[in-house]
């Protein structure tokens, strides 16, 4: 296939697309409007369609579909071997297989260890008491209840007499067990993976006894990367000499110098409503009045009355099933978001979106272009048997440890549970997916890791080189940064300005320019440092640092 | 799908500089591709999966013509394609293993009457161990020349038009009733055309909106995963 043959097949699928969205409708049923109307000649109807259809602002609505649709969906031609469009080299193929089977197993002697079911569905009582419970999840979570303390810990649940409100044996077995429940897998096991890739075909492998072209830091896959000044002018937009908001709207500053004119214009943007207009003014961030708003226009989230249903259904899921999952997810909530200061707040929050997730379909489609294959099983009793092979869980991804935290800085964006949820799908489709997943892609964690390294490598040879030799190499501190795109690290603004940048220049490669930045920041102490530990207690609090100002250090100021 | 020619693909010889026994990596090898049982070779596509190729360069070797059987009478070799990047950056993976067909397009000079083809590979990049095309096929077209997928009305006529006329043309081909009593045949057949169009569009534009079931038959109760 050529590909001026991709590109006209690329054109048919949009248009399929198109056809069966419910745009589709709007516009027939808009045009049939325009069309009634009396004003209209006949001999001009084409004519007098297309302006009135231009004219009740459906040609803008068209264009971010289309947009969202080039976005979302890569370009790829038909190729013989479909694994290839996942990841075209074979031993990150083999990396990520032979990691997700560690993980498979590791659930799987979860379940045997503490004899529970993947998944097994809900009675109806127990249904009725957690859809009761939905808005407070987390305080009525399992931690805290009191009725537990009426049950000596060796008695069955059956023995003694079971009040009319009290909950039923998931949420007892929980209360009891949450303890013994860990997370899959956390930053560090899979730094691991990411750091053990080698291509064979390398003159560095091991087997070569030669390391005249290793790389300096821990990542050994040769991507290809963007230069420090790709990214100067990538990032142009952010350059000292323009104002930022994030810096030049703080309350210190007089508002005529730049906030007033900045709202005006950001008012104008959202009542253009186009994608690309919301990113293009994002790019120099978003005042927090307009986040929630911009957030959506740029990743083309409009709620409406079949999300809001779509989102009742996904409640309806959760209410009938109880899946292990659930479990990993309630964990991570309390080990992270509830220990944090700027989060404990949001907990029931995290649940009414993490729940519903991780049994959404949707997500799976994201599959098509990521190197991770989702879990698969059979219902019970028919193994082997492909009719009754299902995903597990419903949404493919195993949460990892710190995965709540890709939801919570959004808490502070959205108060409607709906278009939060979705937004947060959306962020993770289109990016979030890519923390945790070994891929070559130049937005893959693999590349970020080792952008990281050569930009610190570009920018602070001296600084890398001392770490490098007190045994402290410089992306085993910040990898876990990466992973969870400084989420929980930072303080909550600054995460939401970090983000800022993510969506409007469309790019993870921030990430690692910030994680330079801080380096860069706290060079001097670094410097003095003679161990990993010493090394990791300088950058262990970085909640106080401000991104912007720091991302315009590491990029322009050398 | 064509087949691909029958033709002979020789091993990739190695380029080396002065003494064949020192192993020296140059960054250069060479394909011959020979066509023997085929009268009057013409390739209009080569297809391959790249595995660490930098650049490519085709050169063709010509049947001379009228062949008076001078003894001097070199071959003549035309260069097809020069240096064709594949991997916009030697020393990292980008292209590395991507899926490749060159076509007749992007040939310099027409692939007929040749009698053989030579591919130089090249590689500058000392860092890769091996480099080399694999699953090289060649075509005789470029697939030929398909019709455009895409519906007429985007390349010019709208779509409306075009269905209408349809509609008409199968109404007015249908032979007339006119009995009295009996309903305007021509208009019936129109009517039921029009509803046939509307349900042909409705199947056609399936949509591919998931339901969200994830269930078997309403039953999701696991035990353990499967390892494949």
């Amino acid at each position: 296939m050529n590909e001026d043959q991709v590109a006209e097949q690329f054109i048919v699928d949009l248009l399929q697309f198109l056809k069966s969205s419910k745009l589709y409708t709007d516009l027939f049923n808009a045009a049939q409007i325009e069309a009634f109307k009396p004003s209209l000649r006949v001999s001009e109807l084409r004519k007098g369609v297309q302006s009135g259809l231009i004219n009740g602002g459906w040609d803008r609505k068209l264009r971010n579909a289309i947009y969202h649709y080039l976005h979302t969906h890569p370009q790829q031609p038909t190729l013989p071997d479909p694994e290839h469009n996942k990841e075209p080299l074979l031993y990150i193929r083999k990396a990520q297989q032979t990691w997700e089977k560690k993980i498979l197993k590791s659930l799987n002697s979860m379940c045997t260890e503490l004899n529970i079911p993947l998944a097994r569905r809900r009675a109806e009582r127990e249904q009725k008491d957690m859809a009761a419970r939905w808005t407070e999840l987390g305080t009525d979570g399992p931690d805290e209840r009191p009725w537990i303390s009426l049950k000596s810990p060796g008695k069955e649940p059956g023995s003694i007499p079971i009040p009319s409100a009290m909950p039923t044996s998931t949420d007892t077995w929980r209360h009891k067990n949450l303890g013994q429940i860990r997370p899959v897998y956390a930053p560090k096991d899979f730094l691991e993976v990411v750091a053990g890739l080698q291509n064979t075909n390398y003159q560095n492998s091991v087997s070569n006894g030669g390391s005249f072209y290793n790389f300096w830091g821990i990542i050994q896959v040769p991507v290809k990367l963007k230069t420090i000044n790709q990214l100067r002018v990538q990032y142009s937009e952010m350059s000292i000499n323009q104002c930022q908001t994030g810096v030049d709207d703080l309350p210190d500053i007089p508002s005529e110098l730049f906030d007033a004119d900045r709202a005006k214009l950001g008012n104008k943007v959202l009542a253009a409503n186009h994608a690309p207009v919301a990113r293009e003014f994002s790019k120099k961030g978003c005042p927090d009045s307009m986040r929630g708003e911009m957030w959506c226009q740029m990743l083309g989230v409009e709620v409406d009355e079949v999300d809001i249903l779509y989102y009742e259904q996904l409640k309806t899921c959760v209410l009938q099933h109880d899946l292990l999952v659930d479990n990993l997810l309630y964990k991570d909530v309390k080990l992270t978001a509830t220990n944090d200061d700027h989060y404990f707040v949001f907990e029931d929050y995290l649940y009414q979106v993490l729940l519903p997730f991780s049994r959404d379909t949707v997500i799976l489609k994201h599959f098509s272009h990521n190197c991770a294959t989702p879990p698969k099983s059979y219902i019970r009793g028919k193994l082997g048997v492909e009719e009754f092979a299902v995903v597990y869980p419903p949404n493919g991804v195993i949460p990892f440890h710190g995965f709540a935290m890709y939801v919570a800085p959004l808490c502070y964006v959205y108060n409607d549970v709906v278009t939060l949820y979705h937004v947060f799908r959306q962020m993770y489709i289109q990016y979030f997916f890519r923390l945790h997943s070994v891929s070559s892609d130049p937005q893959g964690i693999v590349a970020l890791s080792l952008l990281f390294e050569i930009l610190l490598q570009t920018n602070e040879p001296e600084l890398f080189f001392h770490l490098k030799n007190v045994g402290c190499q410089p992306l085993k501190i910040a990898f876990k940064w990466l992973m969870r795109a400084f989420s929980g690290f930072l303080a909550s603004d600054q995460v939401l300005l970090l983000w800022d940048r993510v969506l409007s220049f469309d790019s993870l490669e921030i990430l690692p320019v910030f994680a330079v930045a801080i380096f860069s920041f706290r060079k001097s102490n670094l410097m003095k440092v003679q161990t990993y530990n010493a090394a990791e207690a300088v950058l262990a609090d970085v909640t106080t640092l401000q991104v912007v100002p720091l991302l315009q250090l590491a990029l322009f100021s050398k | 799908m064509d087949k691909p020619l029958n033709c002979t693909i020789k091993n990739p010889v190695n380029l080396t500089l002065g003494d064949i026994k020192v192993d020296m990596l140059c960054g250069c090898k060479v394909v011959d591709i020979t066509f023997p049982n085929i009268m009057s070779p013409e390739v209009g596509e080569i297809r391959f999966k790249n595995f660490y190729v930098a650049t490519l360069t085709v050169k063709a070797k010509y049947r001379t013509e009228n062949t008076p059987r001078h003894t001097g009478d070199q071959p003549k070799w035309k260069t097809c394609l020069k240096r064709v990047k594949l991997m916009p950056d030697p020393h990292s993976e980008a292209g590395s293993h991507d899926y490749i067909s060159l076509t007749s397009r992007q040939f310099r000079c027409e692939l007929s009457n040749i009698t053989g083809l030579r591919l130089i590979l090249h590689q500058p990049s000392p860092v890769w161990r091996e480099f080399k095309l694999e699953e090289l096929r060649l075509f005789r077209s470029a697939g030929g020349p398909k019709t455009s997928p895409l519906p007429t009305w985007l390349l010019e006529e709208p779509k409306a038009k075009v269905q209408k006329k349809t509609v008409q043309r199968v109404a007015s081909s249908t032979p007339k009733g006119g009995e009295g009593g009996v309903p305007d045949l021509d208009g019936l057949s129109a009517n039921l055309q029009q509803l046939w169009a509307l349900a042909e569009e409705v199947s056609t534009s399936q949509t591919s909106q998931s339901l969200g079931r994830f269930e078997v038959d309403g039953c999701y109760d696991i035990n353990l995963l499967a390892y494949t």
